[in-house]
């Protein structure tokens, strides 16, 4: 697997919202701003550009038996959950790294 | 304002995707604001929603079109499709080029005899200048591959108003003109109403010839548009 682009953090909040099972764009909009709070909303020009790149990556992929005609629910693929794992390990050394120098969330 | 009409202008707006990513997904994202439009109350609310719309809808469309360009700045193009823009292209730049000498270049050694005419040499020069840039710019679109970007459209644009001129002036204006002349008003000191009807048919034309020219200009665009169209090879779904 190799992505054109590093994640950014609207495609990394897809992929992680689609983790748990398939879900269509409003969905994944809903999923993402109930997460944080309110504060990170997604329009849907976003995250179809989003979703676009990440169907391109072949990091997500349509699930066939849900297709209707207005909406498309979307899952990870193989490709999807191995990159969703680096980028969170990579998240983990930098919280490590944060905490080493004494900084946290608690600060 | 009900959601009815905000779906209305959002729809209006999609419009300003790359036409491929519409088609693909405008009927999903309308979908996906229509739900989130239902849940708005207040006109507060409706303010802040639309805010957070029009700049999500800004960005989206901007980097959306400056995916697309990087994508599409190596296509491959079919042997059709490429012959049909390098010929239209190539035109362009050639009328580019006669534009640059003729009109230009060949008229400041005209003005270099009569120094009276400063500001006329400097439009000139500012014309030559404005010429060289668009040939340059014509030039570097050319060497990216740019087929259907602004640089083809002009070319095309300019190839057909170089076109019509040819037409208006060499094949109706000038039989025209020897008509007249010839037949019509054969006094070399017409009177004022035959210079008056002269100069109206003259105009009338000139009319015609545009009119004519500008059809021909229509048609022709049509004819690209659909074979284009037809022949155009898909879009590189991998950066």
């Amino acid at each position: 697997m190799s992505l054109t682009k590093p994640l950014s953090p609207i495609e990394l909040s897809i992929l992680i919202a689609i983790g748990s099972g398939e879900l269509h764009g409003y969905e994944i909009m809903k999923e993402i701003a109930l997460v944080s709070g309110g504060r990170n909303k997604v329009g849907p020009g976003t995250l179809y550009v989003a979703i676009k790149r990440l169907l391109n990556d072949d990091l997500i992929s349509e699930a066939k038996d849900k297709r209707s005609s207005r909406r498309r629910y979307y899952c990870l693929t193989p490709n999807g959950k191995k990159a969703v794992t680096a980028e969170i390990a990579a998240y983990q050394e930098t919280l490590k790294w944060a905490a080493s120098q004494g900084l946290s969330a608690s600060l | 304002m009900k959601h009815k009409t905000s779906l209305k202008i959002y729809k209006y707006l999609i419009n300003f995707y790359p036409a491929d990513f519409k088609r693909g997904y405008g009927a999903l994202i309308l979908d996906a604001f229509e739900m989130d439009a239902k849940h708005v109350k207040g006109k507060f609310a409706l303010i802040n929603f639309w805010r957070h719309q029009l700049i999500d809808l800004a960005k989206s469309i901007l980097k959306e079109r400056q995916y697309l360009s990087i994508s599409t700045a190596a296509q491959p193009t079919t042997a059709a499709f490429g012959q049909i823009h390098k010929l239209l292209v190539y035109t362009g730049l050639l009328i580019t080029a006669a534009n640059i000498s003729s009109f230009t270049l060949l008229s400041h050694f005209y003005l270099s005899a009569d120094r009276m005419q400063y500001n006329g040499r400097l439009d000139l020069t500012f014309r030559t200048g404005m010429w060289l840039l668009i040939f340059l710019w014509l030039w570097r679109n050319l060497r990216r591959n740019k087929w259907f970007s602004f640089s083809s459209v002009y070319s095309f644009i300019i190839t057909f108003a170089t076109f019509q001129t040819f037409f208006t002036s060499f094949i109706f204006l000038m039989p025209f003109g020897w008509l007249m002349t010839t037949f019509l008003f054969p006094s070399y000191y017409p009177s004022t109403s035959q210079t008056i009807m002269f100069e109206g048919l003259n105009y009338l034309a000139q009319l015609i010839g545009f009119i004519i020219s500008a059809e021909i200009l229509l048609v022709m665009w049509v004819i690209l548009i659909k074979v284009g169209r037809a022949i155009r090879p898909q879009r590189m779904r991998h950066a």
